[in-house]
């Protein structure tokens, strides 16, 4: 349901784009005859300003007079479509193609045509045809998986909406798209994974990932203890129980649950961080410096594992090698949120260090930061206000 | 018998004492007066067990929920537990509410429209149950109620009342013969504005309580949608939506008047500030005070003397948690959880937060210590409000009370994992090395869902454990017996000042026994919006005695006690004396 009024948005953009640019190409292409034009004209006008009827007429007249004209198929099969007329609309982009094979965009308004009255098939065929003279048409590429969804082939729509959004990185219609597909896909294939072998460590593994997602860390804690006891050995559901423990802070336990699924897959270089920033948050940075800086020797830039390698370093004194790594964290970032608590653990660090000259610079650095980020979350408060205020007065008006 | 017992050797050690040491220990009383309240036994391996009923006090606070959902309908309410007529017995003073119109102008201070909505006093009788005073006592009160302070403001030996609230504050003082005289408008504390927890606190040592108060957010019955814009899901709104404001500071001027002194003291940080403790952190012999502060940094007020504060949060390390963040500070406590000579900081705040514990490392900061101890795992997922260190086992070491309860009503729509009502917290202390949940394992009132706010403790029953009182939001307020069975002995230190302020606020207390010393500061202020017996409880483990007590008087006077008996309330006046060692 949510979908149709975003695609319809979607359409008439596309509509009014290309009836401009088609209506332009046709006045230039056809200046010879004078009554084709005005009419032309008038039925473009008429097709922006939304009303179809009219335009429908006037490219009638268009077509009467000179009926090779493709764009005037074409526009007023544009003229149809958005008068939801879909069979007329297919019968004239039929037209424009046959008097014009390359027409661009007439493939796609067929396709459209063809999708919104379920024959998915042909869709199919008209899309990739458009696809086949303007590969890199980001919006053709988004009705192909459009169609393809609509099919129930979500498999075949990940790849061109992949490739939309590789060319429209921002659109959020294809954002939109894209994500249902690969949503589709992936509840499908639990589904059938579920189907395949109910007691499959891999439902419960799925089952602690959502529960994660969404916060509810007991939940997803029992799900991951009920695949291991199943799959023991497998890999990645001890990090994923040592992620739950750690989101509801059990740290003793997430630590236990890292350092198993190091003993399975001693490369995982997220449960190596983890397992370094909980035995730094413990209190046992001795443990965790050989950790985190393995990690930093595959992830250089990682600036979370070099924050807390810093705050290792200053757990067991190594006072100057913390204050190095702080002040890289610092470097690769200075008005970042890490950044700002990197000034914090300085501070801390330089008093242990009694330099209060630096612990001063430290904390003003700190509460500079802090200064901008609390403004910026002003704001954004002041936005909420003033969007709450307006929401509340069109609705007590 | 074993009353009778008891009773016998006390005597026989009073006597001896008084006899053969010209000391200042004048008298000693027994902690077993009192029966047990009737209808209520220790069951099973509970620490604490619900006796609201049997006490005879029935309590409900209104908060007068709105369509408007004003951020003070969740706020919830204080309690007192305090000896209001000198019988030794600890009585109970109630904050309560007062009706809000939906919606509310701007400008408006509520009123109490009648007894739903009083503030009450509940005395405590000879049998151990309750009856309600507040009418002969005048304590029914004016406007929406937040919180209490007690203390004995003129040093006249009886506690007087300071109530905070919304718009204007309450000065009561006690006359000694069971009533109270609103004294607001000549001392000069009405305040204004939105006031919060309160504190007595004699921060200059003149012998004469000073008093703090803070105050949350500049707020006037704002009317902001907060949460989603849909039927059943307008929330409180955020803090981060009001301006912070300062607390006030007022000076004790010795003739039942009060100075505002928030400016000249250094004391006007503006803060959201919720809830209020006194330690000396770094035992300069000046009280300092500690502020929670709600979304944004912690305060600690260093008392630099000459009647001057610094603000030394963030210097200090307690502003903000390990990662340099703020979180909802809302209780605090300051107490010596691993009995190493300095006060501690306990400071609660929302579910996903962890509440904050700050080690004194002795050198003028603290150190975050929630995961290490524990705090932070058992406390993630919950919304702790009034907090209280107390020995709950007499083992020596300060265990944890957390009342808890989110502060939205619509937190389970929009995180189905967490709570609004929530079971209370007790964490047991590991010999200073850390703390462990055992509330599953401490009675069936730890099974109870509450949406608790306010919390006081006080050897209510003076059977040697200590009890509490809890607050909820629109709901009853619980009175929790201590029903601890153990062989671990104590005692109980009642001061009495005279050169320093009378209730002895501020006096630091070094107890020694053969396994090590604990240290404490007589104060009635911690938690949230709330006040607690102000007499010193400390668990003595298997010793019957304390070899010695150390006592430092906000005077400067240093008195030493030795070979205390335990297992009874030991009354200690100021000596005269500018040292005096038993």
């Amino acid at each position: 349901m949510t979908g149709f009024p975003l695609r319809r948005q979607c359409a008439t953009l596309l509509v009014l784009m290309l009836a401009v640019c088609v209506a332009g190409t046709a006045l230039r292409a056809r200046p010879q005859n004078a009554s084709a034009d005005d009419h032309f004209q008038l039925g473009a006008q008429a097709l922006t300003d939304g009303d179809f009827g009219k335009a429908i007429k006037e490219f009638d007249a268009v077509i009467a007079e000179r009926p090779a004209f493709a764009e005037a198929f074409f526009n007023r099969g544009l003229a149809h479509q958005e008068l939801g007329q879909m069979a007329d609309a297919a019968a004239d982009f039929q037209s424009a193609l046959r008097l014009k094979p390359g027409l661009r965009g007439a493939n796609l308004f067929l396709g459209i045509a063809y999708y919104k009255t379920n024959d998915f098939s042909r869709a199919r065929t008209a899309i990739q045809r458009e696809i086949k003279l303007s590969p890199n048409d980001a919006k053709a590429l988004m009705w192909l998986g459009i169609v393809e969804l609509g099919a129930g082939e979500p498999e075949a729509a990940i790849a061109p909406l992949d490739k939309a959004a590789e060319l429209a990185p921002k659109d959020v219609d294809i954002l939109y798209h894209r994500g249902r597909a690969h949503l589709t896909v992936s509840n499908r294939s639990y589904q059938e994974m579920y189907e395949a072998d109910p007691k499959s460590w891999r439902v419960h593994q799925v089952l602690g990932q959502a529960y994660a997602e969404s916060e509810r860390y007991m939940d997803a804690i029992a799900e991951y203890q009920k695949a291991i006891e199943i799959a023991p050995n497998a890999p990645s559901l001890s990090e994923g129980l040592g992620d739950a423990y750690r989101m509801s802070t059990q740290l003793d336990k997430a630590e236990q649950a890292y350092s198993r699924e190091l003993e399975l897959d001693p490369q995982n270089l997220m449960a190596m961080y983890y397992l370094g920033e909980i035995r730094v948050l413990r209190g046992n940075g001795a443990e965790a410096l050989p950790i985190l800086q393995a990690v930093l020797k595959e992830k250089p830039k990682f600036a979370d594992a070099r924050y807390y390698l810093a705050r290792g370093l200053a757990e067991v004194g190594q006072n100057a090698a913390a204050e190095e790594q702080f002040k890289l964290v610092i470097q690769d970032s200075p008005e970042s949120e890490l950044a700002q608590r990197t000034y914090y653990q300085l501070g801390r660090l330089y008093r242990v260090m009694k330099r209060p000259q630096d612990v001063e610079r430290a904390m003003q650095e700190f509460q500079r930061l802090k200064v901008a980020a609390d403004a910026r979350e002003s704001a954004n408060l002041e936005q909420r206000k003033k969007a709450h205020a307006e929401r509340d007065a069109d609705q007590n008006p | 018998m074993r009353f009778a017992f008891r009773m016998t050797a006390i005597a026989a050690w009073a006597v001896s004492l008084a006899s053969t040491l010209a000391v200042s220990v004048v008298w000693l009383s027994s902690a077993t007066e009192t029966p047990s309240f009737p209808g209520t036994r220790a069951t099973g391996s509970a620490a604490f067990e619900d006796i609201t009923e049997a006490s005879g006090i029935n309590f409900r606070y209104v908060s007068s929920h709105t369509s408007k959902k004003y951020l003070i309908e969740t706020m919830g309410s204080g309690v007192a537990l305090f000896d209001y007529d000198n019988d030794g017995r600890l009585d109970i003073f109630l904050v309560n509410g007062a009706p809000i119109a939906d919606p509310t102008p701007k400008g408006t201070v509520p009123r109490k429209d009648g007894p739903s909505t009083w503030n009450r006093l509940y005395h405590q009788k000879v049998d151990g149950t309750f009856e309600d005073v507040t009418e002969k006592a005048g304590l029914q009160g004016i406007g929406y109620g937040m919180g209490v302070a007690v203390g004995d403001y003129d040093n006249d030996g009886y506690e007087d009342l300071f109530v905070t609230g919304y718009g204007r504050n309450t000065l009561y003082h006690n006359n000694g013969d069971g009533t109270f005289t609103d004294v607001t408008a000549s001392s000069g504390l009405a305040g204004s504005g939105w006031s919060t927890s309160a504190a007595w606190v004699d921060y200059d040592n003149d012998g004469l309580l000073d008093l703090v108060v803070l105050r949350y957010v500049t707020w006037d019955w704002d009317d902001f949608w907060c949460g989603e814009h849909r039927e059943g899901y307008r929330a409180y709104c955020h803090p981060d939506l009001f301006s912070p404001i300062a607390p006030m500071l007022y000076h004790n001027d010795g003739n039942g008047h009060f100075a505002e002194v928030t400016q000249q003291a250094g004391f006007a940080k503006p803060g959201k500030g919720l809830g209020v403790a006194i330690g000396d952190y770094d035992k300069d012999g000046r009280p300092d005070i500690v502020i929670a502060n709600d979304s944004m940094p912690e305060f600690l007020y260093h008392n630099d003397g000459g009647g001057k504060f610094s603000e030394v949060g963030l210097s200090s390390e307690i502003a903000l948690d390990d990662n340099g963040k703020t979180y909802a500070g809302m209780g605090v406590d300051f107490a010596d959880y691993d009995n190493d000579g300095w006060p501690d900081l306990v400071i609660t705040n929302l579910a996903n937060q962890r509440y904050a514990i700050y080690k004194n490392t002795g050198d003028g900061s603290f150190t975050y210590a929630s995961e290490p101890t524990g705090i932070a795992a058992m406390t993630v997922m919950h919304s702790g409000w009034g907090v209280r260190f107390l020995d709950f086992d007499n083992d020596g070491w300060k265990d944890l009370l957390v009342a808890q309860g989110h502060d939205l009503d619509t937190i389970e729509l929009s995180s189905p994992q967490l709570r609004y009502r929530e079971p209370l917290l007790l964490a047991k202390n590991n010999n200073g090395k850390g703390f462990m949940d055992v509330s599953a394992s401490s009675g069936p009132v730890f099974a109870k869902k509450w949406v608790a706010r306010g919390l006081a403790t006080g050897d209510i029953d003076n059977d040697g454990r200590i009890d509490a009182v809890i607050t909820t939001n629109d709901g009853p307020a619980y009175i929790l017996r201590n029903v601890t069975r153990t062989t671990n002995h104590w005692i109980s230190l009642q001061l009495t000042g005279h050169k320093s302020n009378r209730d002895a606020i501020g006096a630091q207390i070094k107890l020694t026994t053969k396994d090590g010393s604990q240290y404490a500061m007589v104060s009635t202020a911690g938690s949230y919006l709330s006040a607690s017996d102000k007499r010193v409880h400390f668990g003595l483990g298997q010793n019957t005695e304390a070899k010695s007590i150390e006592i430092r008087w906000p005077s400067g006077n240093v008195q030493n006690l030795s070979s205390v008996q335990g297992d009874r309330l030991v009354k200690i006046e100021e000596p005269s004396a500018a040292k005096e060692n038993n």
